[in-house]
């Protein structure tokens, strides 16, 4: 069995008296320590597959395993130490918490942990070792994304899930990013799943996988993945 | 403002709800506080108003120290603006009931019905109103203390009034009839009195008739026109001032009037005493002169007998002796006489013999010759006997004859003849005898009257000598008889002659006494004489004394119970003054925090609307209208709850120290507006802050997301050895709690503002609660007081004292002098009483003298006084300051304050007998034992109580702790003011917190949606907003402790009444339970907000910022 294994996961939605169907029956796995990158339009599913693999989702039916633990019968506690232990998120718009600087955004991540890593040394991986005392409002956009990063990498997780990490970034930030997730995924391991609706950085990917109406419409592996370096979009 | 705009904001008042109601709230409690608390003094005083106008409560009392007439009466209600006069009576007087003594305030009503209206007019209760003499009325918690009921009987066993108005009280003891409760007593101060304990328990109504005077005591006034003013205003004091200088004016012509009157008759009254004094005088005079003549006729009375018994006696001796030498003559003749009969005697019986012997022998003869004449007759006899038998056979022969034969006949006839001749010789021979017999009774008559002759001149002699004895006999029972009563009357002479001379002594004897006894009535007589001229100089020179009446015009200010009630109303009103304050604040801190969250949210549209040209007014008009429509519903329900619920909480409170009929809580228009537009301001003031910021932007960078607020290094973090000790976790959360500064001072002063009030609640029952220890432990150290009766006598007091020590083992106490007084300085009187202690040395040991603060002692010297804190403050003086002390009948003593000392309850000056002297030129009067008794079950000491009362000089006797227990059920009322603080705290602290976490969840949902998805667990979720809450929590506890000292402070001197000084305590558990409430209330708001964390979404963290 796959480290990553979505089983006919469906996902519906009532809003009043509207059901939408989130996720169709959708199925796909990911390997340990794949990239993978999961793509398509707004309104796919991509980001209701990510939150049901974070934990902050539950499914209609279906099943999920992650490292061969059935996540999808998770509830309540044993789904946030789930999200605690297993998993490392980065959001679109960073997420951190204004109040803190780099470092202790990193440690309010790390204090809840079994196994953290010391954030000082995932700040400099994420290569922030000079900027590690400031106030997210001192840092660019992309030097906090790396706060996120290492926020999320410092809790040492199973899986790295990454929403649309780029989205708020320039291209040249969006691309180092990208190449820390990269690099991440080859030098640590990880495995990492971002979301995109952004086609051409695929390439860098393991795996991708594209939604469309709720279904995993294709899975190609990636035999060759492009450094990142290499795509241009 | 544009229909689409309006729409909006109805939409988003629909979409917040929770932040229009958090703001409503505040505005409703922030408003209803302050309407509330302003409406009740003047709901108060309308009410009191109301009361006093229906009851025709006088404006004026007049008292006069001459009373007051019938004239002066008349004199009064022809003065410009009175409307009405009644003149009445009052007096204090004791009531004994169940071995208890009651101080009571009697006064007087006519008899009227119910429906009856005059002034004072009292309100039946219970019964009926009196409908005859012997019946009175009192008030209803008086039967409840006295165990008396309606149809009991109750005796005024002794009164404060002078004797002749005491004796023209003719009834003593009248039935209850009926309760009442009286205007004079709106509060239940039932003020001091000289009697007894000098308390006054309670008051009762007599009929006015009862009374039998030609003047009263005083007279209410009521004037034109004062009912339709209200009697708190200024009107009406304008008006009762000009009334009360024109009764003045009355006044001074009446007291002139009076005084002549008084005058006149008091010189009428010693110009007849004098005269009679003169009279009784000369009385005495002319007895004593009688009784001195008739003592001395009664001498010469004497005098006189005394000789005429002597004379008597003399001719008495005199007589009596010629009375014996005749007496001796006639006993010598009778005895010669005697002799003489003796001699004839002997010679008479001698010649008696002699014819006795021959009468004896005649009568021999006589006999002989008789028994002769027997035979004769015998002889006689036979021979007779013999004659009747022959003539017998004779007839018997003739009868045969006739029948018998001739040869017979023969026979017979020669018998019968011979028959006859023998007859024949028998009758010769029968009268030879007779003849013989006639000789021989011849015989026997002439011997017979021989001795007939003898016999006879024996009588004749014998009688001779009889007749002789007799009269011998007759002469001397006649000497005899002559004898003894000569001895009888010589006897009875010198008896009576005795018994005179007796009387004569006893005469002396009697003048003797008498005349003892008139020097006794002479000195007694002189004696009366002088104390009459005594009592009549006396009385002239009271006369020369008698000073000019004073008349005194009493407003309705010199009513206790009025001034307190009033005194109270404005207490509540000062309350007012600073309560709301709080509340306001924190409306407008949460208006400002909430709308400035509500603008931050709605950056992006206010930039729209201005990119779509709208105005900047236009704009905020939005939350402008969001926030005044929240203020204005909510400050209208608040003023409309407010109005109705805290005058009627508070003056339930005050109720069961008021006799009033219920509250009626007005609608105060003026208070409404204010409350009003002070909420509108404060949230519009607030909203107006929160949009000017974004307003001044230009729309390109409003439609940005707004940069969030920039982290900041905060002051702490300057300070290495605390910030290094924190943990990752507390400097998340100090930099949190500097950083947001609005809901930083929201929070703390709401919080502090809860504590705050809660601390001043609970102290201020501290205060109360611990000034009656603090009064009857620490600073008197006495535990029983003694009242001893006026009539007790030093040697009375020292009987029972020495029974104290016998009976109850107590040796430990004091007598004192206690006196009802004014004390005055500085234009401020007020009561008080004067302690003089007999020893003022030990007096330490039964009375602390110490400052309150620095507990320095003092002592008591006889150069100055030490006086009660409070009555000082009133008074405004310090140590060295003088103090007058004026007693009942106006006398004043000026006195210099040595120490001014620790005390709670009543207001006390001491002073040392020495000066006492000094400044009153009399001993002080000890009427108290203060007595250090033995500690005791409550039982027991009843049961001494009641033994110590059965002591006649003894009026009351009380425990201190039953005293300390009256004055702790008084304030036990003030538990509803404090449950009205802690309501009110409570509230305050549930919306500041509801709010702080609203804005708290609003504001940071993105962020704690991103600690969710980091995998906090929802207790980590809620501690890290609950950290921030804590320590907010606890800043605003410390602020608030602070802030709960100050006022609590302010609100005992507000709330304390004269009488007492609540002590200046604060227990530390009051700031212990003040702290821990406000944590409890703390602690469920914080629940109330982890159920709202818990449903926070964490697909929030995802969206993009707006």
């Amino acid at each position: 069995m796959s480290y990553i294994t979505f089983e006919n996961v469906t996902k519906e939605y009532i809003m009043g008296e509207i059901k939408i169907q989130a996720l169709d029956k959708t199925s796909f796995d990911i390997e340990k320590g794949e990239l993978a990158v999961i793509v398509g339009p707004s309104g796919a599913g991509k980001t209701t597959a990510l939150n049901i693999l974070g934990g902050m989702d539950s499914v209609t039916s279906g099943k999920v395993f992650v490292d061969n633990k059935d996540i999808s019968r998770y509830r309540g506690k044993k789904l946030i130490s789930y999200r605690r232990d297993d998993i490392g998120f980065v959001f679109q718009f960073y997420n951190l918490v204004q109040n803190l600087t780099a470092i202790e955004n990193v440690e309010l991540a790390t204090q809840i942990c079994k196994k953290p890593l010391d954030p000082r040394t995932v700040l400099e991986k994420v290569g922030l070792s000079k900027r590690i005392h400031n106030f997210p409002s001192q840092l660019s956009g992309g030097e906090q994304q790396r706060v996120a990063i290492a926020r999320a990498l410092a809790k040492n997780p199973k899986l790295l899930l990454c929403d649309e990490p780029t989205g708020a970034l320039d291209y040249n930030t969006g691309k180092q990013i990208l190449k820390l997730l990269q690099d991440t995924c080859r030098k640590e391991n990880m495995t990492v799943i971002i979301i995109t609706h952004n086609q051409s950085i695929t390439p860098m990917a393991d795996k991708i996988i594209s939604f469309r109406n709720g279904r995993a419409e294709s899975i190609v592996k990636n035999e060759y993945p492009t450094p990142i370096e290499d795509i241009e979009w | 403002m544009k229909k689409a705009m309006f729409k909006d904001m109805l939409m988003e008042i629909k979409n917040t709800y929770r932040r229009f109601i958090s703001i409503l709230l505040i505005i409703l409690l922030g408003a209803g506080f302050f309407a509330g608390i302003k409406a009740i003094c003047p709901d108060m005083k309308i009410a009191a108003d109301n009361y006093l106008d229906e009851s025709d409560f006088m404006d004026f009392k007049l008292l006069s120290t001459f009373g007051i007439t019938e004239e002066d009466v008349k004199a009064i209600q022809k003065v410009d603006g009175v409307d009405q006069v009644m003149p009445s009576y009052s007096f204090d007087g004791i009531v004994e009931e169940n071995e208890k003594e009651f101080v009571i305030k009697v006064m007087t009503l006519p008899f009227l019905n119910e429906e009856a209206s005059y002034i004072n007019k009292v309100e039946l209760v219970n019964g009926r109103l009196p409908e005859k003499k012997d019946e009175c009325v009192t008030e209803e918690s008086f039967l409840k203390t006295s165990n008396l009921k309606i149809g009991d009987k109750l005796k005024i066993s002794e009164t404060g009034l002078e004797d002749t108005i005491n004796d023209a009280l003719t009834i003593k003891e009248y039935t209850i009839v009926g309760t009442v409760e009286s205007p004079m007593y709106m509060t239940f101060n039932r003020g001091t009195t000289t009697l007894g304990s000098g308390r006054i328990t309670a008051f009762v109504y007599i009929p006015e008739d009862t009374i039998d005077l030609d003047y009263y005591t005083e007279a209410f006034v009521t004037m034109d026109h004062a009912k339709e003013l209200k009697c708190f205003e200024k009107e009406y004091e304008k008006l009762r001032d000009s009334q009360s200088e024109k009764l003045e004016e009355l006044a001074k012509i009446r007291k002139n009037v009076r005084y002549d009157e008084i005058v006149n008759e008091a010189k009428a009254k010693i110009q007849e005493g004098q005269e009679e004094l003169d009279s009784s005088k000369k009385e005495a005079e002319d007895k004593i002169n009688d009784a001195q003549k008739q003592i001395e006729d009664a001498k010469t009375q004497i005098n006189e007998s005394e000789e005429a018994l002597l004379v008597s006696e003399n001719t008495a001796n005199a007589e009596f002796a010629n009375a014996q030498v005749t007496l001796d003559n006639a006993w010598n003749e009778y005895f010669a006489k005697e002799n003489e009969y003796n001699e004839s005697k002997v010679q008479a019986e001698a010649t008696i013999g002699n014819v006795e012997a021959s009468i004896i022998e005649g009568k021999q003869n006589i006999e002989n010759l008789n028994s002769m004449i027997g035979l004769s007759n015998a002889t006689i006899a036979a021979k007779k006997n013999a004659v009747i038998t022959k003539q017998s056979q004779i007839a018997e022969y003739q009868a045969m004859l006739e029948n018998a034969s001739a040869e017979e006949a023969e026979s017979i006839q020669n018998s019968i003849s011979a028959l006859e001749n023998e007859v024949n010789t028998l009758n010769t021979e029968i009268a030879i005898e007779s003849a013989k017999m006639t000789q021989l009774n011849k015989t026997v008559a002439e011997i017979t009257a021989k001795i007939n002759y003898a016999t006879e001149q024996i009588n004749t002699s014998r009688s001779e000598l009889e007749n002789a004895r007799i009269m011998l006999e007759n002469a001397k029972n006649e000497l005899n008889k002559n004898t003894s009563e000569f001895a009888n009357k010589k006897q009875t002479t010198y008896a009576q002659i005795e018994q005179g001379k007796q009387d004569i002594e006893d005469a002396k004897v009697e003048i003797e006494e008498n005349e003892r006894k008139l020097e006794e009535e002479k000195i007694s007589a002189q004696e009366k004489i002088d104390e009459a001229q005594k009592e009549l100089d006396e009385a002239k020179e009271e006369l020369a004394e008698i000073k000019m009446p004073e008349w005194y015009v009493l407003d309705r200010e010199k009513t206790e119970s009025y001034v307190s009630y009033f005194q109270d109303a404005d207490r509540v009103g000062a309350i007012a003054q600073v309560f709301p304050i709080i509340f306001f604040v924190v409306a407008a801190l949460v208006s400002l925090t909430s709308m400035t969250r509500m603008v931050e949210e709605q950056r992006s549209q206010i930039g729209t609307l201005k990119a779509l040209g709208y105005s900047k007014m236009q704009i905020a008009s939005k939350y402008l209208l969001y926030a005044g429509i929240a203020s204005i519903v909510g400050s209208i329900i608040g003023v409309m709850i407010g109005f109705d619920l805290l005058p009627r909480i508070i003056f339930n409170v005050y109720a069961i120290m008021y006799n009033m009929p219920d509250l009626v809580t007005d609608f105060h228009i003026g208070y409404a507006t204010i409350a009003v537009l002070l909420s509108v301001l404060c949230t519009c003031v607030a909203t107006f802050i929160a949009c000017i910021q974004a307003l001044r932007q230009v729309p390109a960078i409003l439609m940005r997301p707004k940069a969030p607020k920039a982290g900041k290094r905060v002051f702490i973090e300057k300070i290495p050895f605390i910030w290094n000790k924190f943990n990752f976790s507390q400097k998340v959360t100090a930099r949190n709690i500097l950083r947001y500064k609005k809901r930083f001072f929201m929070t703390v002063i709401g919080i502090g503002g809860c504590t705050a009030l809660l601390v001043a609640g609970f102290g201020l029952k501290d205060s109360v609660t611990s000034m009656v220890p603090l009064q009857y432990e620490d600073v008197f150290h006495y535990n029983l007081q003694i009242v001893y009766k006026d009539k007790a006598s030093q040697d009375d007091k020292q009987e029972f004292e020495n029974e104290l020590v016998e009976k109850y083992g107590i040796e430990e106490f004091m007598e004192i002098s206690q006196l009802a007084m004014k004390f005055e300085a500085n234009d401020v009187s007020k009561d008080g009483m004067l302690i003089v202690p007999k020893d003022k040395d030990m007096i330490s040991e039964y009375i602390h003298f110490r400052d309150r603060k620095s507990k320095e002692e003092y002592i008591l010297d006889d150069e100055s006084v030490i006086i009660t804190e409070k009555i000082a403050k009133m008074l405004g003086v310090k140590k060295g300051d003088t103090v007058n002390i004026k007693n009942s009948d106006n006398e004043i003593v000026q006195v210099r304050v040595a120490n001014i000392t620790e005390n709670y309850i009543i207001h006390y000056i001491y002073m040392s007998p020495t000066l006492y002297r000094n400044l009153y030129k009399e001993e002080p009067k000890y009427n108290n034992l203060i007595v250090k008794a033995k500690e005791e079950s409550e039982e027991i000491q009843d049961s001494n109580i009641k033994d110590i009362l059965k002591n006649d000089i003894v009026s009351s006797a009380n425990y201190t702790e039953g005293l300390s227990k009256v004055y702790v059920d008084a304030m036990s009322s003030l538990n509803s003011v404090v449950l009205v603080l802690i309501v009110s705290a409570g509230a305050l602290a549930f919306i500041v917190l509801y709010n702080l976490s609203n804005v708290n969840i609003s504001e940071r949902i993105r962020e704690l949606a991103t600690i969710k998805v980091l995998g906090f667990y929802d207790g980590e979720v809620s501690r890290y907003v609950y950290r921030e809450n804590v320590v907010l929590t606890i800043i605003g506890i410390i602020v608030g402790l602070g802030m709960g000292y100050f006022l609590n402070v302010y609100i005992i001197t507000t709330c304390e009444v004269d009488i007492v000084m609540f002590a200046r305590k604060l227990a530390w558990y009051s700031y212990v339970l003040a702290a821990l409430i406000t944590i409890v209330f703390t602690v469920i708001v914080n629940i109330v907000t982890h159920f709202s964390l818990k449903k926070i979404d964490m697909i929030e963290s995802l969206k993009s910022v707006e």
